[in-house]
């Protein structure tokens, strides 16, 4: 849009000349330049020249900014045209200048006008002035040398050797070369051009040199292109073709020249690498006889360009024989590695089946082990809680038994999903195998004890200390087995018997490893057996061991609870720890009691002890805590149910770490103390914010915990309608990628069809099929997870389908029985991953089923 | 990511002395200290390929982008090396020159092609 004058042709001079000098004051350079061109209009012979002068300097400085440069060079030419003294202008209008100079390529008079003010420029601008010398360096060597230049300028001497240094180079005149550069002085601005063609003579005999040479040139020097040239020399062959496309052409040709390539195989290579996929192959190994290359060198790469490029088969089979069998069904997989997984799958199963029919080789159950594993990595990559993925490694390991990395993935699979037995087979076979690898023994050893096999467990243990001394982990549940037994002689009235797990807890500790548990279990012991003075020395044993202070005061007290002392003993204890607290508070000992505190997490008299040490917490308040130990303070105060604390500190996390909505939650969940009856309806909606933040961030941690309050206990009374529902609401294509499209749709229409009979057995059918369709669709959006909605979103015609079956064109028999068409049986029923009752935050999370 | 038989420059069949061996050639023309990216991607081959198991996997089921630089490398001739003539020296030159972005400030930066 074009503006409007800003000035009246009414204004008189004087006018003119404050409008100027306040568009000046202003900065509106533009409308300053108008108010004094107006100015001149009417008072040509006026002293108003130097402020136009400026204003043109300033509006052209504005105008390098927007990139500009050629109407801020015209700028500066009127600004010299009005002040015809030179001294006058700002010191910026000549590095502005030359800057506009440079940028509209102007080299002639650029040139000119750098050498006329060098000595103003450099005492000017010395941060700048050495790279513009530089650049005026390489413009003399491009450019003609101006006639302006005195004959004893240093500019005309460097240029001269300089030009003759590069001519020698060009010659190939490498004596008389080393000669010239040695009259480049390392101060003049030609020393690039000097680093340059050294390196360049010394690619062959010191290319660290060289290296070294080029990379001495800073990336915003002029010559820098040159010095990427001293690079690409010193490159291998193969990474030089590698920059095709990225590099000039004549550039890399010039390199290979100088790097001894002929130029005729390097227009050979360049050619070859133009031609498309589908060319390259054929035409490789057409070529490829000549080559120095092997053929087994060479069999590998054709063979992945076959995967892309199918019509090349006859040829490469013409080159290295016919593919076998197995090769070529190799490849019909491989050429489907980026179908969906159901294909994928098919091409592998193709394959392991052609692999069975060949004949049994050690090579042959490798591949087909491998296939399996490759097909369970497919199946994981998609869904990693997929079992059928176990159903290949399984098979893997009849091909290919002593697979160490299968056993323990199966080992980790059974244990994450709480299969104790199939764990324990996995170990048991393992440890055939592996007998004394230390993983599958530990693996043993903790299977041992959970299946509460003792001396089992302490048999493995012994072996696999032999192996690992300091497997800190194997002592450790060790010592809490002995532990755990010591307490339920205790709490059984045996004593002596308990004394006797002691000592074997002690036997699997490590002095420099020890807690502190085992002495102070063994001073309650004697306590007990009323050698009080005993048992004050193993108690004091014990709190030095467990590092003294507070927290070990704090684990003494814990250990008491879980022995189940009389109350005299554990008022002592609790008092010891009380007193300990007067003690000065610092992150670090703040963070040793969370440590020692979340051992004892699930122990009831945690909440009150923590309690009792309230003014420990509120001393701590303000201490420097990282976010992550916040947290897990925050965590601790929770699990313990302190709210009082746990608010304090959930308000201190949310004020300082704005973007962790994990402190939301804590402070939530401290003002409505656990229960989450009373929570308000816009509470609800922050925690439910707040859980989809935690879910963009894959922190199902808090996920969880946001699910076991908000959710899990929630509607207890439920109508019964409710609880009927397979919770969690199944989804129908837990195996989808392997279903063909139409097993998908049959699938979701069983899904649906189950729920459909339900809801109509709980209110009867709706009057119209519209009302049916629509409960249908809102029933889905309120109740099942995002997952499935998602999976119904472009399903449209299988909602249609199910109401069909409800509301037929024909007059219809009403309800279908709940057995037709067959349900496919789910999963129990449990409380777990349900999802609340409608709310707008919830409507919002999920998808539109109307969309398709 | 390169075919890592393409990176140790080995053939498909190569027994583990040939991994071995084409490797510590590989490590000795490229230390770490000296090409600290290309010793990765030579110690990754290496440890991909070293094991006859872990080799006969990679070769059946790692399908990356065909690399026929290293054929096409073993094209080029060797010759007699050649210098540019002087125009062509100079035209380098001129255009990395035009490649220079000019700032406000007056600060010059070279603009990679």
């Amino acid at each position: 849009m074009k503006r409007k004058p800003i000035s009246s042709p009414v204004l008189t001079p004087a006018d003119l000349a404050g409008q100027g000098q306040r568009f000046m004051d202003q900065g509106r350079w533009r409308d300053a330049v108008e108010s004094f061109k107006q100015l001149a209009k009417q008072e040509p012979n006026g002293n108003w020249h130097p402020l136009l002068a400026t204003a043109y300097e300033k509006r052209a400085e504005e105008l390098t900014h927007k990139k500009m440069f050629k109407e801020a060079l015209i700028l500066l030419n009127n600004a010299d045209a009005l002040v015809t003294d030179h001294q006058t202008i700002t010191g910026k209008n000549k590095l502005l200048r030359l800057t506009c100079l440079g940028a509209v390529g102007q080299p002639d008079n650029l040139l000119a006008f750098y050498l006329r003010e060098e000595t103003s420029l450099q005492t000017a601008w010395p941060h700048q002035f050495p790279l513009w010398q530089e650049h005026m360096a390489a413009l003399l060597l491009t450019n003609p040398i101006p006639q302006t230049l005195p004959a004893d300028s240093p500019w005309r001497i460097w240029s001269q050797a300089a030009r003759e240094a590069i001519a020698a180079f060009c010659r190939g005149d490498q004596t008389g070369l080393e000669s010239l550069l040695g009259r480049i002085s390392l101060r003049s601005p030609y020393k690039p051009l000097r680093s340059i063609l050294l390196a360049l003579l010394l690619i062959r005999t010191q290319p660290d040199k060289a290296r070294h040479l080029a990379d001495s040139i800073p990336a915003p020097s002029p010559w820098s292109g040159m010095a990427r040239l001293v690079s690409l020399c010193l490159m291998e062959k193969a990474e030089l073709l590698q920059q095709i496309g990225s590099v000039p052409p004549h550039e890399l040709e010039w390199v290979a020249r100088w790097r001894g390539i002929t130029p005729a195989s390097w227009r050979k290579a360049t050619e070859l690498l133009s031609l498309s996929p589908a060319k390259l192959l054929p035409a490789l190994l057409d070529k490829s006889s000549d080559w120095s290359i092997p053929d087994a060198s060479l069999r590998r790469p054709a063979f992945l360009l076959l995967i892309t490029t199918p019509a090349a088969q006859t040829a490469f089979e013409r080159r290295f024989g016919p593919l076998e069998a197995t090769e070529r069904s190799r490849l019909s997989a491989l050429r489907q590695e980026n179908a969906p997984l159901p294909k994928r799958l098919q091409a592998w199963r193709s394959h392991l089946n052609v692999l069975q029919a060949a004949s049994d080789t050690p090579e042959r159950n490798w591949h087909l082990a491998m296939t399996h594993r490759h097909m369970a990595a497919l199946i994981l990559d998609e869904n990693p809680h997929d079992s059928d993925a176990v159903i290949h490694f399984e098979k893997s390991l009849e091909f290919d038994p002593d697979h160490r990395p299968t056993h323990q993935t199966l080992l980790e699979w059974y244990k994450n999903r709480h299969d104790d037995l199939k764990a324990r087979r996995v170990v048991e076979r393992a440890l055939q195998l592996f007998p004394n690898d230390a993983f599958f023994l530990y693996a043993a050893v903790q299977e041992a004890l959970k299946g509460k096999t003792f001396k089992k467990a302490s048999r493995l243990a012994k072996r696999l200390l032999t192996i690992d001394p300091l497997h800190a982990g194997v002592r450790r549940d060790l010592v809490a087995a002995c532990l755990s037994h010591a307490r339920k002689q205790v709490s059984g009235g045996r004593v002596d018997l308990a004394h006797k797990e002691l000592a074997e807890a002690a036997s699997w500790e490590r002095d420099e490893d020890k807690d502190g548990k085992v002495s102070i279990n063994k001073a309650f012991l004697e306590w007990l057996s009323s050698r009080e003075q005993e048992g004050n020395t193993l108690l004091a044993q014990g709190i030095q061991e467990a590092g003294g202070g507070l927290s070990a005061h704090l684990r003494a007290a814990m250990e008491g609870s879980r022995m189940g002392l009389p109350t005299g003993y554990m008022a002592r204890l609790m008092n010891a720890l009380s007193i300990t607290t007067k003690g000065q508070v610092t992150r670090e000992s703040m963070m040793i009691l969370v440590r020692t505190a979340m051992e004892y997490s699930q122990e009831k008299l945690l909440g009150k002890l923590l309690m009792d040490i309230g003014g420990f917490f509120t001393s701590a308040l303000n201490l420097n805590f990282q976010v992550e130990e916040m947290r897990s303070i925050c965590q601790l105060l929770a699990l313990a149910r302190c709210h009082g604390p746990l608010a304090r500190y959930a308000a201190v996390g949310e004020k300082k770490w704005r973007d962790q909505s994990v402190f939301v939650y804590y402070r939530l969940l401290a003002k409505y103390k656990g229960p989450k009856e009373n929570i308000s309806y816009a509470d609800r909606n922050r925690l439910i914010r707040v859980m989809d933040e935690a879910l963009d961030r894959h922190d199902h941690e808090l996920v969880q915990a946001l699910r076991d309050w908000i959710y899990d206990e929630e509607d207890e009374d439920d109508d019964d309608f409710m609880d009927s529902f397979p919770f969690p609401f199944p989804n129908p294509l837990g195996d989808r990628n392997k279903a063909s499209s139409q097993d998908k749709e049959e699938m979701l229409f069983n899904l649906l069809f189950m729920i459909a009979n339900m809801i109509i057995a709980e209110y009867g059918l709706p009057s119209s099929r519209d009302i049916f369709k629509l409960g249908l669709k809102e029933f889905l959006k309120d109740q099942a997870p995002p997952e499935v909605v998602r999976l119904f979103r472009d399903s449209d015609a299988i909602v249609e389908k199910v109401v069909d079956k409800f509301f037929p064109s024909t007059p219809s028999p009403g309800r279908i029985p709940f057995d037709k068409p067959e349900v496919k049986p789910m999963p129990p029923p449990s409380r777990r991953g349900r999802r609340p009752a409608a709310n707008p935050n919830q409507m919002n999370l999920d998808l539109d089923l109307d969309q398709s | 990511m390169n075919d890592h038989f393409a990176t140790l420059g080995i053939a498909e069949d190569a027994n583990d002395e040939t991994v071995r061996k084409a490797y510590l050639q590989l490590v000795r023309t490229f230390p770490p200290e000296r090409d600290p990216v290309r010793f990765q991607e030579i110690r990754a081959a290496y440890d991909a390929l070293a094991d006859s198991r872990n080799r006969l996997a990679y070769r059946l089921f790692h399908a990356p982008k065909p690399d026929v630089r290293p054929m096409l490398a073993s094209l080029l001739q060797e010759g007699v090396p050649t210098p540019p003539d002087e125009a062509a020296f100079l035209t380098v030159l001129r255009e990395s020159l035009a490649r220079l972005r000019f700032t406000p400030t007056g600060d010059l930066e070279s603009k990679t092609c």
